[in-house]
């Protein structure tokens, strides 16, 4: 295994990027990319005012069906995303929640994690 | 425990004209504006920094000043917010920061310093005759002469609530 690896180590990134997916409890609601950056924006709004809504938070990918998506985050304000879209829980009269399902300083780590290798693969290296 | 610390800031509004008349705000109306400053710019968390122990201590309506505390976690937000108060009740207002110090004591000593500063400033650049004279009032019923006694009495409470 030695030697198929290669380890880069940033230490201080500019951005990160977090794979979110708003969970409507069953509720049925027609979502675009826009309106899904809005109620970021006003999850930031609200948990953190005008400075958290000047945050430039931008989506990368959205998929209308499971209404999840990736955001790129500046990682100054990272912390205040992250915490505004944990505690917003209403939209519309509606129970919502906002699932932060993995956070990485690198675009390519959202696309694979060892949580989705199968027991076969684990077992065909040893 | 670790002391509580809080921070005292000194503050004057200034309004747009220098009117006697003009309605200095209450304790509770500019703690109000700070709280509703504090929600706008720094939201719900923000708001819940700086009115933790927020308290607006003394108001001074004649020479238009206020002391107000927070806790020292919150002194650079307050310093940030104080200049997003822009009205009150149909006036446009100006909340200026004048010191900010650990203790009301030596806030106190500093709107003493301030007062008697300007108004020493005043004395020195009023041209109109009865202004003049009420100023030098006002200097004479603070000072004492040399055996100590009061020159002359001052029967309001200087406008303290």
């Amino acid at each position: 295994m030695e030697g198929e690896f290669e380890r880069i180590v940033l230490k201080s990134p500019q951005y990160h990027y977090m794979m979110v997916q708003l969970d409507l409890f069953g509720a049925k609601a027609n979502f675009d990319s826009d309106l899904f950056k809005n109620l970021i924006v006003k999850a930031l709004k609200g948990l953190h005012g005008d400075v958290g809504g000047s945050i430039a938070v931008d989506i990368i990918r959205f998929e209308k069906k499971s209404l999840k998506s990736i955001l790129r985050v500046p990682s100054i304000g990272l912390v205040k995303v992250w915490s505004a879209l944990t505690l917003y829980s209403s939209h519309n009269d509606k129970p919502c929640h906002f699932k932060v399902s993995k956070v990485s300083p690198h675009l390519p780590s959202l696309s694979v994690n060892s949580r989705d290798f199968t027991s076969e693969l684990l077992l065909e290296k040893v | 425990m670790v002391r509580l610390k809080n921070r005292y800031f000194l503050c004057k509004v200034i309004f747009p004209s220098p009117d006697e008349s003009n309605e200095m705000l209450t304790s509770q109306e500019f703690r109000r504006a700070i709280e509703k400053a504090a929600r706008e710019i720094f939201g719900e968390f923000g708001l819940g920094i700086v009115g933790n122990r927020l308290r607006v201590i003394k108001v001074n309506s004649h020479s238009k000043t206020a002391i107000v505390r927070v806790q020292h976690r919150a002194t650079r937000m307050l310093s940030q917010l104080l200049p997003f108060i822009k009205q009150h009740q149909k006036t446009d207002v100006i909340i200026q920061t004048l010191h900010v110090t650990g203790t009301v004591a030596t806030c106190q000593k500093a709107l003493i310093k301030y007062e008697r500063r300007t108004l020493l400033e005043l004395l020195r650049n009023t041209t109109n005759k009865d202004h003049r004279k009420k100023i030098q009032e006002a200097l004479l019923s603070c000072t004492l002469d040399f055996q100590g006694q009061k020159i002359a009495s001052d029967n309001d409470n200087d406008g303290f609530t």
